[in-house]
C-alpha cells in the first residue's frame, strides 16, 4: 500500500491543500483555485446547510441516488451490471459547480499542458465535492489517454462518505482509487454522518451542522450535540457489524428479508486516520468502517461523555493535526500490523474485526492467484480450438460452426468437452466476482479483458451452435433473449468498456461489437423461415456482417468456405435478392485452400 | 446454466453462510472447486471405439506435428494435410499474455505470480488409456503409466475434498478433521450477527410494543385469550400477539397436534411435500391460532400482504406463547408471500418451540426459514425435546449473545437448566438493555465444542450441496454420452443396442467409461429429485423450472440405457416394476409445465431424442410378445392385439415426429422387431405404418426439408 503520489503528511501539497481548503471558506464562488509551479489546486467551499447534505426531494433512506451511466460510464459493476450510488445532494453540488466557470477552468489547465498535477481538495462537504469533481475529471479527461492528462489528486479533510460499494469497486477496478486520500481525525463526526439514517437525524442535523462550522464557538456539554452523536453512533455500530460479514450475505441484508436500514455508503480511496500522535493509513473499506465505530468507543464513562464534544471539535482540528503530527509517524495498515491501532483505544475484539477485514482482502488476492494459475490451461484450450480445431474444419471446407453443429467427428466431440470445461472456468470466475471474492481490480486487468474477449469470440458461436442443435430455441426461446449465458454478457460488457476507455469509438461502433453473436442467432432463425416474410431481416443481417468481420467478431475465413451452411443458405435465397446483395462478391469467390 | 448455478448459490447462502462462512480456512479458495478447478486433469480423453474406427477425412499419412497439443505418445487427433499445418508450435511458446498487473497491492509480495510456463499437458490423452478420471489429482503426462504417477502438486493442507467423479454424491467424503479448539475468528460471526441484531433496534422496537399491549391488558381481571394489535408507524408495521402464560407441567401444554390431510383439514397444507405429508405442532399454540383464525386473521392477512407489496417492513412479534402464535401466523402468511415480495419478519421472545422434526426439515433450506428470529434466554427457555427449532436464534447469556441458525447447536445451547415451569415471565426488555450496555471484549462463553460441531455440520451440508456445483461435471458427462450415441449411430446400431451388447461383453474402455458416467449423472439427478421432493409444494416450482429442461433432456438421453441394463439383466415390465422414481417425477414435472414448443416442421431430426423415454421398454415388451407368439405361449389373439397396439403407438410417434430416426438403424432392436412382425402379419400389412416400413420411407424420416408423411 505504497502511495506513489503522496509521500506523507509532510508533502507540501498536503498542507498547501489544507490552506487552500480554508481559504475556500471565504470565496464567494463555489471553488477556489491556486496555482504554483506545476501544480494546480481546486479547493471547494463547504456548506453547513442541511439541503446540501441531503437533497430535500430525495425519498431514499440515506439520500442516495444512482449515478447516471451516460455521464459516469466507468462508475459501475460489470459482474452485477449495477451503477454506483452516491449521495444526491453531493452530486447536485457538483452540478452547481458546473454552472460556474469550474469546468472551463479545468479545461484551460488541461489544455495548457503546463501542469503536472491537479489537486482537488476540500474540508467537510467541500471534500465530498472534491471527490466527485475528481471522479468527473477522471471520466472526462484522464481515462481517455493516460500519460497525456495530468494525474489528479483528491485530498479531503473530514469529508463525509460519498458513494456506495460499487463506487468504491469501480474506482479500484480502474486503478483510480490511489488518487483519493482522505484525512480523518479520530473522533470527527462527519465521516460517520452518512452511515446514519436520514430520518433519525432529521431533527438534530441542522443544529449539528451549524456547530461544525469553524466560525461558531462550541460548548462541551451540549445536549443537542450529545443526542445527535448518540443517534449517529447507533447506526455506525450497525454498519460496522454488518461490514464485518464482508461479502457473506446474511439474513438481514438479503434484499427481500432485510428489515434493517443499512447505509449503502462505503469509504473509497485511502483513509488516513489521526490518533493525535500518529497517522494510520488504510484503504480497506470494511476495516475503515470498523475504525469509525470502535475508535470512538471506550469503557470509561468520563471519556464517553466527552465524545459528542470531541466529535465536533475534531472536525475543526485539521490544522492542529497537520501541525502536531510528523511524517515519521505515518503507518500503513495492514503493513505495519494492527498494533498501531492501540492509540485508538481499540479493544482486542475491535482489533480482531479490523484484522478480519484485512484477512478478507488477503483471501481475495489469494483467489486471484488461484485463478491466474489456471490461465495457462484455459489458454491452451483456446489455442487448441483456434489452431487445431478450426484449421481442421477449414481443411474439411466447412467452418467450425457447421462442423461443431453436426458433430460427426471425434474432434467435434473434443471441442464440445472443451466448450463445457471452459464454460465451467468462466462461470466460476463470474460467481467469485459477483460475490466480491476477487480483488476489485480483477476484471480491470487487460490480461483478463483480452482473455474474456478471445474466449467470447471463439467459443460463443459453438454455444450458439449447441443451442440450436438441440433446438433449444424452440422450447426455451431465442438465444439472445433466453439462452445467452451470463459469462458472455459479462465478457461483452468488459470489452465494450475497454473500447470506451481506449476512446475514439462511438456508441454505435461499440454497439456493433455485439453483433457477432447476434449474427449467428439471427442466421439460425432466418434459416427456418421463408425469405418472402423476412426479407428485411435478411438484408439487415447481410449489412451487419461486414462490420462483424472488420471487428473480428465473425471469422470470414470460415463462413465463406464452400461447405459452409451459411453459403448454402445464401445461395438458396431468391435470385433477385442475391443480385443486389452486398455479399455477392464474397459468395462468388471461392478461396483457394 | 450460469444463472441456475448462481441462483443456487444465492439460495444456499441464505442458509449456510449466515454463520459458517467464517469457517473457510485461509488456505482455501472460498468457493469449492468446480471441474475446472481440478489441478490438471488431461483436457479431454477421447473415447475410443475399437470396433469401427472412423477414417480421417483425408488419406494423407498421419504426420505428427508438434503444433498439436496432443499427448506425447500418440495423437488421437488425426493429422491433416501437412501443408496446412503451420510448423509453429502454439504450446511450446509461453502464453502470450503479460503477467497481470496487480491492482490491489499487498504490502510484501506481489499478489499474483506471473503465470509461468508449464510443459504442455496433453489436450488429448492417448486412445489406449481408459478415459477414467483419476479421482484424486493432477497426473503429469508421462508416456508410460500416467495413472500411477504420483501427483506433482501437493494438495492444500485442508482442501475441500472434490467429490470423486464416480462416487455417489449422496455420500460425501468425510469432512476434514477440525482442530479441537477453533480460532476465535470463527465464532466471531455468530457474535457479530448477534450484536448487529441488537444494535439494529428491531428487538427493542418489538419488545416495547409487546409490553405496551401487555400493560393495556393487565388491568383486565379475567385473563383473556389471545390479544392481537397492529402498531402502524412510518416504515414499520408491528403486529403483536399476546397470550396468557402457560404452565408446562400441565400435560396438555406440552402436547402436540398432528396436521395432515387436505387443504381443508390443514391450514399448512402448502408446506407438505411428496416426501413429508404431515407434521405436528404445539397444541396450545395451534389451538390459540385456530381460535383467532376463525375470527379476524384473514382480514389481517390481506392487510399485511398489501403492506408487503408496497415494500413496507412488517414485523410480527410476541413473547412466550404469544410468540408461538406469531410464528404460526407468520408461517401461514408466508403461503401467499411471493418470492419477489418483501418478506415479513417474525420475532419471538422466549417462546416454546412449536414444531416437530418434520416441520424443521420442511423449513430447512427454505427461504421461509429466514423470516424467523427467536430471542431466547439460554438458561431459562423451556424445551420439550419433541419439538425442534427452526429459523434463526438469538441466544442470550448473561452479558453476551450469539446468533445461530443451526438447529442442533440451538438445541445444545438452549438445553440449560430448566427450572421455570411457567412460560412467559422473563422481561426481555431488561435482558436486551443489559446486553446493550455490555462492551464486549472477548467472549467468555465456553461453547467452543458446540460451535465446532456446528461447523462440522455446516461443512457436511456444504458438501451435500457441492453436487449442485457439480453441474458442470454432469454436463461434461452428458457430452460423453451424447458422443457415445453418435458413434453407435455410425455403427448402425444405435446407442440403446450398443449399450445392451456391451453389457454382455464389455470390451472397450470407452464403454466402461460410459457406464460410469451414466451412474454419475443418475446419482446426481436422483438426489436432486429427492431434494426437490422434500420441498414444500409451493416452493417446488421455483427449483423445478431451473433444471426442468436439462432434467428432461437427461431423462430422454439416459433412461434408454437404464432400460437396456434392466432387460439385459432379465427384467420384465420395466415401466411398472423397474423404473426409478426420479424418472417418473422428472417426467411428471415436465408434463405439468405444459410446455408446447414451437416445432419447426422443416427441422432435421437426427439429434432428436425420442420423446417417450420408455420407448425401448415398449420395444422389448413387443419383442417378448413375438417370442411368446412363436412359442405359442398364450392366446394368439391377445398377443396379436398387443402387437397391433404397439404398432399404433410407434406410428403415432412417427407421425408426430417424436421419435428419433435412430430406431430405424439396421441393427436396432426395433428393426429386429419389425422384421419378425413383418413375417407375422404377412398378407395383412395394409396399415400406414407397414406401408411406411415396406416402402422404406423411413430412410428419409427426419431429414431436413424432406417430404413429410405428416399429411398421409
Amino acid at each position: 500500500m505504497a502511495f506513489p503520489i503522496l509521500t506523507g503528511i509532510n508533502d507540501p501539497v498536503t498542507s498547501w491543500s489544507w490552506r487552500a481548503s480554508t481559504r475556500a471558506y471565504s470565496t464567494d464562488q463555489y471553488f477556489h483555485k491556486e496555482e504554483e509551479d506545476e501544480t494546480v489546486i481546486y479547493a471547494f467551499k463547504p456548506s453547513f446547510s442541511k439541503k446540501d447534505w441531503f437533497a430535500p426531494e430525495n425519498m431514499s433512506s440515506f439520500g442516495e441516488i444512482k449515478m447516471n451511466r451516460d455521464h459516469f460510464p466507468c462508475m459501475r459493476s460489470f459482474s452485477k451490471d449495477l451503477d454506483a450510488t452516491v449521495n444526491e445532494a453531493f452530486l447536485k453540488n457538483l452540478e452547481v459547480l458546473f454552472s460556474t466557470s469550474f469546468s472551463d477552468s479545468v479545461k484551460t489547465v488541461v489544455d495548457s499542458r503546463r501542469s503536472q498535477r491537479i489537486v482537488f481538495t476540500g474540508h467537510s462537504s467541500g471534500g465530498a465535492s472534491a471527490i466527485l469533481a475528481t471522479v468527473w475529471y477522471l471520466e472526462t479527461y484522464f481515462k481517455k489517454q493516460s500519460g497525456v492528462f495530468p494525474e489528479p489528486l483528491c485530498l479531503t479533510f473530514g469529508a463525509p462518505l460519498v458513494g456506495d460499494y460499487v463506487f468504491k469497486h469501480a474506482l479500484r477496478r480502474e486503478d483510480w482509487s490511489r488518487f483519493f486520500m482522505n484525512f480523518v481525525t479520530r473522533f470527527d463526526i462527519v465521516p460517520r454522518i452518512m452511515l446514519a439514517q436520514k430520518a433519525s437525524t432529521n431533527q438534530t442535523l441542522p443544529y449539528a451542522l451549524s456547530q461544525l462550522n469553524h466560525t461558531v464557538s462550541i460548548q462541551e456539554n451540549d445536549q443537542s450535540t450529545a443526542g445527535f452523536y448518540a443517534t449517529v453512533m447507533t447506526d455506525v455500530e450497525t454498519a460496522a457489524h454488518e461490514a464485518s460479514f464482508g461479502n457473506d450475505k446474511i439474513m438481514f441484508s438479503e434484499e427481500n428479508s432485510s428489515h434493517l436500514e443499512l447505509s449503502p455508503y462505503r469509504s473509497a480511496g485511502t483513509f488516513v486516520f489521526s490518533t493525535g500522535t500518529r497517522l494510520v493509513s488504510m484503504n480497506n473499506s470494511d476495516a475503515i468502517l470498523q475504525i469509525l465505530f470502535y475508535a470512538s468507543q471506550s469503557t470509561n464513562e468520563q471519556e464517553l461523555s466527552q465524545r459528542p464534544y470531541q466529535s465536533i471539535r475534531d472536525h475543526r482540528s485539521y490544522q492542529e493535526m497537520l501541525d502536531s503530527v510528523a511524517m515519521e509517524s505515518l503507518h500503513h495498515l495492514p503493513l505495519d500490523g494492527v498494533y498501531v491501532l492501540s492509540d485508538f483505544g481499540l479493544t482486542k475484539h475491535a482489533k480482531k474485526c479490523v484484522h478480519a477485514a484485512f484477512e478478507a482482502d488477503k483471501k481475495r488476492v489469494d483467489n486471484q492467484s488461484k485463478i491466474d494459475a489456471k490461465l495457462p490451461r484455459i489458454v491452451a484450450k483456446l489455442t487448441w480450438i483456434e489452431k487445431d480445431y478450426k484449421l481442421r474444419c477449414r481443411t474439411l471446407r466447412k467452418g467450425y460452426y457447421d462442423s461443431f453443429k453436426e458433430s460427426n467427428e471425434e474432434e467435434d466431440f473434443i471441442a464440445n468437452v472443451i466448450r463445457a470445461e471452459l464454460a465451467g472456468s468462466f462461470d466460476e470466475v463470474l460467481v467469485l466476482l459477483k460475490k466480491g471474492q476477487l480483488p476489485d481490480g480483477f476484471e480491470g486487468r487487460s490480461v483478463w479483458i483480452n482473455l474474456a474477449t478471445r474466449y467470447r469470440r471463439l467459443m460463443e458461436p459453438l454455444d450458439i451452435a449447441n443451442y440450436h442443435r438441440f433446438s433449444k430455441n424452440e422450447d426455451t426461446g431465442s438465444y439472445m433473449e433466453k439462452g445467452r449465458p451470463n459469462r458472455y454478457k459479462h465478457a461483452q460488457r468488459l470489452y465494450e468498456h475497454d473500447l470506451l476507455i481506449k476512446a475514439g469509438r462511438t456508441a454505435e461502433e461499440i454497439q456493433a461489437s455485439s453483433y457477432g453473436s447476434f449474427f449467428w442467432t439471427e442466421y439460425e432463425e432466418l434459416r427456418g423461415k421463408q425469405y418472402e416474410y423476412d426479407e428485411e431481416r435478411v438484408k439487415k443481417l447481410e449489412e451487419l456482417l461486414e462490420g462483424c468481420i472488420r471487428d473480428k467478431e465473425v471469422d470470414d475465413e470460415h463462413i465463406f468456405l464452400e461447405g459452409s451452411s451459411f453459403r448454402k443458405w445464401w445461395h438458396s435465397l431468391p435470385e433477385h435478392h442475391k443480385r443486389y446483395s452486398p455479399l455477392q462478391e464474397r459468395m462468388n469467390y471461392i478461396r483457394d485452400s | 446454466m450460469a444463472l441456475s448455478l448462481l441462483s443456487v448459490f444465492v439460495f444456499l447462502q441464505v442458509f449456510t453462510n449466515i454463520v459458517f462462512a467464517a469457517s473457510n480456512e485461509e488456505s482455501k479458495i472460498s468457493v469449492p472447486p468446480s471441474p475446472s478447478y481440478k489441478p490438471s486433469p488431461p483436457l479431454v480423453k477421447p473415447p475410443t471405439l475399437p470396433t469401427t474406427p472412423i477414417k480421417p477425412p483425408t488419406t494423407t499419412p498421419p504426420v505428427k506435428s508438434p503444433a498439436t497439443p496432443v499427448s506425447p505418445t500418440k495423437p488421437p487427433v488425426k493429422s491433416y494435410p501437412p501443408q496446412v499445418k503451420p510448423p509453429t508450435s502454439p504450446l511450446v511458446k509461453p502464453p502470450t499474455y503479460k503477467p497481470p498487473t496487480p491492482t490491489v497491492k499487498p504490502p510484501t509480495k506481489p499478489p499474483v505470480q506471473p503465470p509461468t510456463y508449464k510443459p504442455p499437458t496433453p489436450l488429448v490423452k492417448p486412445p489406449t488409456i481408459p478415459p477414467v478420471k483419476p479421482p484424486t489429482a493432477p497426473v503429469k503426462p508421462t508416456p508410460t503409466t500416467p495413472v500411477t504417477t504420483p501427483p506433482p502438486v501437493k494438495p492444500p493442507v485442508n482442501p475441500i475434498p472434490s467429490p470423486p467423479v464416480n462416487a455417489p454424491p449422496v455420500k460425501p467424503p468425510t469432512p476434514p478433521a477440525k482442530p479441537p479448539t477453533p480460532p476465535p475468528v470463527r465464532t466471531r460471526k455468530g457474535f457479530e450477527l448477534g450484536k448487529l441484531v441488537l444494535s439494529s433496534g428491531l428487538l427493542h422496537r418489538s419488545w416495547n410494543k409487546i409490553s405496551e399491549l401487555r400493560a393495556s391488558r393487565a388491568h383486565q381481571v379475567q385473563t383473556p385469550g389471545l390479544g392481537i394489535k397492529i402498531f402502524q408507524e412510518t416504515k414499520y408495521t408491528v403486529v403483536v400477539f399476546v397470550a396468557p402464560p402457560i404452565n408446562i407441567t400441565c400435560p396438555l401444554n406440552s402436547a402436540s397436534t398432528l396436521l395432515s390431510g387436505t387443504q381443508d383439514q390443514n391450514p399448512y397444507h402448502f408446506l407438505c411435500s411428496e416426501k413429508i405429508s404431515s407434521f405436528s405442532l404445539h397444541t396450545p399454540a395451534f389451538q390459540l391460532f385456530v381460535s383467532a383464525y376463525n375470527n379476524n386473521l384473514l382480514h389481517l392477512k390481506s392487510k399485511l400482504l398489501d403492506l408487503l407489496e408496497s415494500k413496507e417492513h412488517v414485523i410480527i412479534t410476541g413473547a412466550a406463547l404469544g410468540g408461538s402464535v406469531a410464528s404460526l401466523f407468520t408461517l401461514w402468511l408466508l403461503e401467499t408471500v411471493e418470492p419477489t415480495l418483501k418478506r415479513p419478519l417474525c420475532i419471538t421472545f422466549g417462546s416454546p418451540l412449536i414444531g416437530d422434526a418434520k416441520l424443521q426439515q420442511i423449513l430447512e433450506n427454505s427461504l421461509r426459514n429466514s423470516c424467523f428470529l427467536h430471542v431466547a434466554y439460554a438458561s431459562q427457555t423451556p424445551i420439550n425435546t419433541d419439538f425442534k427449532p427452526f429459523g434463526t436464534f438469538l441466544i442470550c447469556f448473561d452479558s453476551e449473545c450469539i446468533s445461530i441458525d443451526d438447529p442442533e447447536a440451538v438445541m445444545e445451547l438452549l438445553g440449560g437448566t430448566n427450572t421455570d415451569q411457567v412460560v412467559g415471565l422473563i422481561d426481555y426488555g431488561e435482558v436486551l438493555d443489559r446486553l446493550d450496555q455490555t462492551v464486549m471484549e472477548d467472549s467468555r462463553l465456553r461453547i467452543d465444542d458446540v460451535i465446532t460441531r456446528m461447523e462440522e455440520r455446516a461443512e457436511k451440508k456444504k458438501l451435500r450441496y457441492d453436487q449442485l456445483k457439480k453441474l458442470n461435471d454432469i454436463k461434461i458427462s452428458m457430452i460423453y454420452i451424447e458422443w457415445y450415441k453418435k458413434k453407435s449411430k455410425m455403427e448402425k446400431t444405435g446407442y440403446y443396442d450398443r449399450f445392451k451388447t456391451h453389457l454382455a461383453s464389455s470390451v472397450s474402455p470407452f464403454d466402461i467409461d460410459i457406464e460410469k458416467r451414466k451412474k454419475e449423472v443418475n446419482d446426481y439427478w436422483r438426489s436432486l429429485v429427492e431434494e426437490v421432493e422434500k420441498k414444500p409444494q409451493s416452493e417446488k416450482s421455483l427449483l423445478k423450472t431451473r433444471s426442468l429442461f436439462s432434467g428432461n433432456n437427461y431423462r430422454r438421453m439416459v433412461e434408454p440405457l437404464d432400460i437396456a441394463e434392466y432387460y439385459h439383466n432379465g427384467g420384465r415390465e420395466y415401466i411398472t416394476s423397474g423404473r426409478s422414481r426420479h424418472y417418473v417425477m422428472l417426467e411428471k414435472w415436465f408434463k405439468e409445465e405444459k410446455i408446447e414448443p414451437v416445432r419447426c416442421v422443416k427441422r432435421d431430426l437426427s439429434d432428436l431424442l425420442t420423446f417417450d423415454s420408455c420407448f425401448w421398454s415398449e420395444v422389448e415388451e413387443a419383442l417378448m410378445v413375438i417370442k411368446s407368439l412363436k412359442r405359442q405361449d398364450g392366446e394368439r389373439e391377445v398377443l396379436l392385439r398387443k402387437l397391433v397396439r404397439f404398432e399404433e403407438y410407434v406410428w403415432e410417434m412417427i407421425r408426430k415426429r417424436e421419435v428419433s430416426p435412430e430406431i430405424f438403424l439396421e441393427k436396432s432392436s426395433f428393426m429386429k422387431w419389425w422384421k419378425e412382425y413383418k413375417e407375422i402379419i404377412k398378407g395383412f400389412d395394409s396399415s400406414d405404418f407397414t406401408k411406411f416400413m415396406n416402402t422404406r420411407m423411413y430412410e428419409s424420416y427426419g431429414q431436413a426439408c424432406g417430404r413429410l408423411m405428416i399429411n398421409i
